[in-house]
């Protein structure tokens, strides 16, 4: 494998390519790494600002008119608006399970089927999750891959 | 880390129409049945409004319970088909179509074909629920190992 990396003073934004035979799981690692790595969530908590690591993030929720960062034992405040957050983490593990809701799909320790479509989500803080019917259907094909 | 549970005014409304419309069409197929095989007489037009309420207030029930996220879903199945047996033996007890004394063999009977029905629907659930499990929980491993 060749590496080989271009410094471009004039470059507006970095800019990151990839040749491959075939995509596969490494290729994959690789691609979500560097995708995550370049997206940082800014979380206000007590009057502080923090740099939150996604990979730290359950889940972000919205709650009237305002969206909450949930990470083991602290909730930050962000100022994203839950589209924007959609938008911004649409190539990650997050997605959305409900309509005031996006869930990290690594924070989930099991799944189980319920009545009507939906699906109950196990987080591995042992917290439960209703993923929607709306949403359920996405969120099997962004398991499916 | 607890989760706001709100449903929507308007999906509640939707969902209790359309679980009304939905048992009162299970109640007055079976009893339209009922009629026509037993009595050789489907005129309960009267009783339509019977059915009617029932089904309304059977509704509620429903959305009330299926709003309950922490029972199995094998569980909620059987709840909910025990209910809609007793609704339908209740609606045929209350219309006379069950008569305890006279017609006796009609009552046996369908709490027989309720019994299998259960039955039937039970193993269906489990069956499915267990593959249904399965696979999501296989999707999921491999989607985390991939993420990894």
């Amino acid at each position: 494998m060749k590496l080989q990396i271009d410094e471009v003073s004039n470059l507006e934004e970095t800019e990151i390519f990839i040749k491959c035979k075939k995509i596969d799981d490494k290729i994959h690692k690789i691609s979500n790494y560097i995708r995550t790595s370049y997206i940082t969530i800014n979380g206000k908590l007590d009057g502080e600002t923090y740099v939150l690591n996604l990979d730290d993030i359950f889940y972000f929720e919205a709650v009237e008119n305002r969206v909450f960062a949930y990470v083991e034992k602290n909730v930050y405040e962000v100022n994203y608006k839950l589209q924007e957050l959609t938008k911004i983490l649409a190539r990650t593990s997050f997605i959305q399970v409900a309509r005031t809701i996006i869930l990290n799909i690594n924070k989930i320790e099991k799944v189980s089927t319920l009545v009507n479509g939906r699906i109950s989500a196990v987080l591995i803080n042992n917290e439960r999750m209703i993923i929607t019917r709306v949403y359920a259907r996405a969120f099997k094909q962004k398991l499916n891959g | 880390m607890k989760q706001k549970k709100k449903l929507p005014i308007k999906s509640l409304v939707t969902n209790y129409f359309v679980m009304t419309l939905t048992i009162f069409a299970i109640i007055t197929i079976i009893f339209a049945s009922i009629s026509e095989y037993i009595y050789q007489d489907i005129s309960f037009g009267k009783n339509l409004i019977i059915f009617a309420i029932i089904s309304s207030v059977a509704s509620l029930f429903l959305l009330g319970f299926l709003q309950i996220n922490k029972i199995s879903i094998v569980v909620q199945v059987i709840v909910i088909y025990l209910f809609l047996s007793a609704i339908i033996l209740i609606t045929g007890y209350l219309l006379y179509f069950y008569d305890l004394i006279y017609n006796v063999k009609l009552f046996i009977a369908t709490i027989m074909f309720l019994v299998i029905g259960l039955v039937i629907i039970v193993l269906i659930s489990v069956l499915r629920v267990k593959i249904s499990n399965a696979s999501l929980n296989k999707y999921l491993k491999n989607f985390k190992e991939r993420d990894r």
